[in-house]
């Protein structure tokens, strides 16, 4: 009898210490959020080095992936539980019914904001007015798309008066001063 | 970042070109939203948090940018920051870069915001209070 008991209780405490563990890995299994690496994602790196998601005992890992289709991807996929999404990737996940929800955006341009159409400094490119034939280096991406054809549309401009120049990030910063000071380009989005 | 080094002359920002406009959104799945509600409001408690620290101490909050990005220091003290509020944006901004894609050829309709924003995980405004 005595050795039944024993076992029965043995094995209620085996079965207890599985379930805890399997609680407590589900608990300590960190929130993993994707990130570009850039100077736009400061409030993340601020809330890690506040403490702000310790404080409401969330374990947040930074996980850097870029592209909208690898975020989304790795997002229906389980390897990550958010991600960043330009507005342009948000509308074409919406448009293909894919079940994602933007929960919060991350900022937005005001007056001091600096991105946008840049000259080599040392050009005679003074304005927007000056682009017509010049080289236009963009990523080709939705965003900068919008931002250079209403830039245009002020200058009285479209598309075909430019000579653009697609596939440099808005995130190659080193790239960006490289092609300028070359010559190769004369404006840069970014 | 261009400017600082001397390479380049801003000729126009994105907010000359489409005022108030807005960069990116962090997104959930339906499915982990479901499962995991409470998480996903402490999260954006934190987040909105990082954002009024940085409205209130940016000249702190950049000193981490370096440690995160490689970006040398000089530049992380210096560079245009976005204007970071509670995590809403306005309907009418978002429907008016859609109007801009459709304009451009980058997107075949209007698609209603409710369809992909959801701000009822966002902590009211009353209750997070400005950490300073």
């Amino acid at each position: 009898m005595n050795n039944i008991m024993r076992m029965l209780i043995g094995s209620i405490l085996i079965c207890l210490f599985i379930n805890v563990s399997v609680f407590a890995s589900s608990e300590d299994k960190p929130m993993k959020v994707t990130y570009g690496r850039s100077i736009d994602d400061l409030p993340l790196y601020v809330a890690l080095e506040k403490g702000f998601w310790k404080d409401e005992c969330l374990n947040v890992e930074l996980v850097r992936l870029v592209g909208a289709q690898n975020i989304i991807a790795a997002a229906l996929h389980g390897d990550i539980d958010a991600g960043h999404l330009d507005p342009g990737g948000a509308f074409h996940a919406a448009l293909r019914n894919i079940p994602v929800k933007i929960v919060a955006w991350l900022g937005h341009a005001h007056l001091g904001t600096h991105c946008g159409l840049h000259a080599d400094a040392k050009s005679d490119i003074r304005s927007i007015y000056d682009l017509k034939n010049k080289k236009v280096a963009e990523s080709g991406d939705i965003t900068t798309a919008m931002i250079l054809t209403e830039t245009l549309a002020k200058a009285g401009l479209t598309s075909t008066d430019i000579n653009s120049i697609k596939g440099i990030h808005l995130d190659d910063a080193m790239k960006h001063e490289a092609a300028l000071r070359s010559k190769g380009v004369d404006v840069i989005v970014a | 970042m261009l400017e600082m080094h001397g390479a380049s002359r801003l000729l126009t920002s994105f907010n000359d070109a489409i005022p108030g406009y807005i960069f990116a959104g962090l997104f959930f799945t339906d499915e982990y939203l479901k499962q995991n509600p409470q998480k996903v409001k402490a999260f954006l408690r934190g987040l909105v948090k990082a954002f009024n620290y940085i409205k209130h101490n940016e000249k702190e909050a950049r000193e981490w940018i370096p440690k995160y990005t490689g970006v040398q220091r000089d530049v992380a003290m210096r560079s245009a920051l976005r204007k970071f509020d509670d995590g809403r944006e306005p309907a009418e901004q978002i429907y008016r870069q859609q109007e801009i894609m459709i304009k451009i050829g980058k997107l075949p309709n209007k698609i209603p915001v409710e369809k992909f924003v959801d701000y009822s995980y966002l902590p009211q405004k009353k209750i997070i209070g400005e950490v300073k």
